[in-house]
């Protein structure tokens, strides 16, 4: 369960100015669920899903994930909550151009437990083939197409089987035929169990999900 | 994937900046070690010279002269010409407690623009070769026999080869030996021996190089040695008593030289201060923008599960890599440089170099290497904490 209670997130500008990126949120993700949050470009989707992933520390209220008050741990325990918890797809490119496919998606099993990176590049050569990747492991970044791209996202995301996977805009850029195919692989990876967040301007992908909300001006309506 | 392969991936995919940063290292580490090299072999090579030159003690006329000119004198050969003590002053240094031997030197007018010697002026100096001991050990280098009559050995500003036979004056010399370059009066001076002397001297007409008004039996300076167990000072003091003689200890022309060579050591440290500063700013700079150009790439680590302690390392690990490699290419192309520029060197700055021994570069490279990667810690610390502070939210909006 992910529970936002009277969120708001300020950021400043310049000349001590501030914007509003999401104002007084409450919101209660159960298990299970797909739920795709839409609104304009501006309007707090992605401030959401920092705000739950403990990317962002919101200006008041409070965020639970499991029934832990996130901002109560500190730095190393939060860090590793996120690990353990969290895949998160980023709207703008995220893999490191030095990496090569696979050891990009190998990533965060560098903060997993020595056990558990013992079988790390299984994991990830696994999370692959989830995606249809399995014949670029080799491939560095700069030879992906947008839509290759994003799927090897999603694999880093699902490489250690997090119960949430937040998407930001995974749709972005994409013809509607790489479109199709990512969303038919979030579904799949919906069906097996994970609580996926989706934020997105494009209300074509309502449709994806098991319930839907708007968002306008930092603030939720159903 | 480990934090080590990451590092790896990243200092190999980023080859251009990886090389700057190792090159501005490396040449901060080439400096360091380079001028330590030259001075110390600079150091070891006066020292040597000092020593070779045997004497603790050197007696000169007492004539008003102030004792740091005629310190100086000794080290240039000048001004001394023309001052005389009787010869008998030697017998009577030679008695003195705690003097173990003594040997009289004369110092005959310098000869300008000799064309076999490329310093302005050219001292002449004639030595007893039976009594000896401050010539004949350079001498041992160079010629396995005593200094014949009308033979002659050079300093290191002869331009000619020993075998050439030169015209001092009016006389005629054969040049036997060339010595090594001390950096002191030596390198600019010709030797011949006492006997020489005498027989220039007996020969008709007039001479250029010999002083008319030279009394008979005069010195120019006693060269002593002191006994094992007695005291320099003691002994110098002693001296005073044996007529208007001035004693000059061997220690002060050290110190003589040191100061001397005190423009130098400025020059090299204050460049190497520049290069200090610049390869720091550099560096700091060039990791500030592999921060800045990588901020997108920390806002995932975070995202991923990466604390700010890891990023902090993964930074601080990527950083330091390059600093050691840097440190060692450079100390590797230091050494490299300065036996390459030994000889260059040596006649340039007109003085014996020695290196320190195989250890003693070996500790010299390892002092390096620390010293290196310490003056280059506050460019690599400052870029990787601003890494590890860096909002996760904020670094994947802002680009």
């Amino acid at each position: 369960m992910i529970e936002l209670q009277d969120t708001t997130k300020k950021y400043k500008l310049r000349r001590q100015r501030e914007v509003i990126a999401l104002d007084n949120v409450s919101l209660k993700i159960s298990p299970g669920e797909f739920l795709v949050v839409t609104g304009r470009s501006g309007c707090g989707k992605t401030t959401l899903l920092y705000l739950i992933a403990g990317l962002a520390r919101p200006t008041s209220g409070k965020v639970f994930i499991e029934g832990t008050d996130i901002w109560q741990l500190n730095d190393r325990r939060l860090s590793a909550l996120r690990k353990e918890k969290i895949g998160f797809m980023f709207q703008v490119p995220s893999l490191i151009p030095v990496l090569n496919v696979v050891e990009n998606v190998m990533v965060p099993t560098m903060f997993t437990g020595p056990e558990k990176r013992l079988d790390a590049y299984d994991r990830a050569k696994k999370a692959l083939m989830d995606v249809g990747l399995s014949h670029k492991m080799e491939a560095f970044p700069r030879h992906l197409s947008a839509g290759e791209e994003k799927r090897v996202v999603i694999a880093r995301a699902i490489v250690d089987n997090p119960p949430f996977l937040l998407a930001d805009e995974p749709t972005a850029n994409l013809d509607e035929l790489t479109e199709n195919e990512v969303m038919a692989l979030l579904q799949s990876i919906h069906k097996g169990g994970t609580t996926i967040v989706l934020v997105t301007h494009h209300p074509s992908l309502i449709g994806y999900g098991t319930r839907h909300l708007t968002m306008s001006d930092g603030k939720l309506t159903g | 994937m480990n934090l080590l392969r990451l590092v790896s991936q990243s200092i190999r995919g980023r080859r251009l900046r990886s090389g700057l940063v190792i090159a501005f290292i490396g040449l901060l580490a080439a400096l360091i070690l380079s001028s330590t090299l030259v001075l110390r072999g600079i150091e070891s090579g006066l020292r040597k010279g000092m020593e070779k030159l045997g004497a603790d003690l050197i007696i000169v006329p007492y004539h008003g002269l102030e004792p740091i000119t005629a310190k100086g004198a000794l080290l240039t050969g000048d001004l001394v010409t023309g001052y005389w003590m009787r010869a008998d002053n030697l017998e009577k240094v030679a008695k003195l407690e705690g003097v173990e031997r003594v040997s009289p030197q004369i110092y005959l007018q310098p000869v300008k623009g000799a064309p076999f010697c490329s310093a302005e002026q050219l001292h002449i100096v004639a030595f007893d070769p039976e009594t000896d001991f401050t010539i004949q050990p350079w001498l041992k280098e160079r010629l396995d026999r005593p200094l014949g009559l009308w033979e002659a050995i050079g300093g290191g500003s002869m331009t000619v080869s020993p075998g050439t036979r030169i015209t001092l004056d009016s006389y005629q010399l054969d040049l036997v030996g060339k010595l090594h370059p001390t950096g002191m009066w030596l390198d600019t001076t010709i030797f011949f021996s006492l006997g020489t002397f005498k027989t220039m001297r007996m020969l008709p007409g007039s001479s250029s190089i010999i002083p008319p008004d030279m009394p008979a039996n005069a010195i120019s300076a006693i060269v002593a040695k002191v006994k094992k167990g007695y005291s320099i000072d003691d002994v110098a003091t002693a001296m005073l008593a044996v007529g208007p003689v001035w004693p000059i200890r061997s220690t002060e022309l050290m110190r003589l030289l040191a100061a001397q060579r005190a423009g130098l050591l400025k020059m090299l440290f204050m460049s190497l201060g520049i290069t200090w500063l610049l390869a720091v700013a550099l560096t700091a700079l060039i990791f500030t923008m592999m921060v800045n150009e990588r901020r997108r790439e920390i806002g995932m680590l975070r995202a991923v599960g990466a604390s700010r302690n890891f990023v902090l390392g993964l930074f601080l690990t990527e950083s330091s890599s390059l600093a050691v490699g840097g440190a060692m290419i450079g100390i590797i192309v230091g050494a490299i440089a300065v036996y390459t520029i030994k000889s260059w060197l040596t006649s340039t700055l007109e003085v014996e170099f020695l290196l320190p021994s195989l250890i003693g570069i070996l500790v010299l490279m390892v002092i390096t290497f620390a010293a290196a990667l310490i003056v280059t810690l506050p460019a690599l610390l400052y870029p990787a904490i601003r890494a590890s502070r860096i909002d996760p939210a904020e670094a994947m909006r802002e680009v």
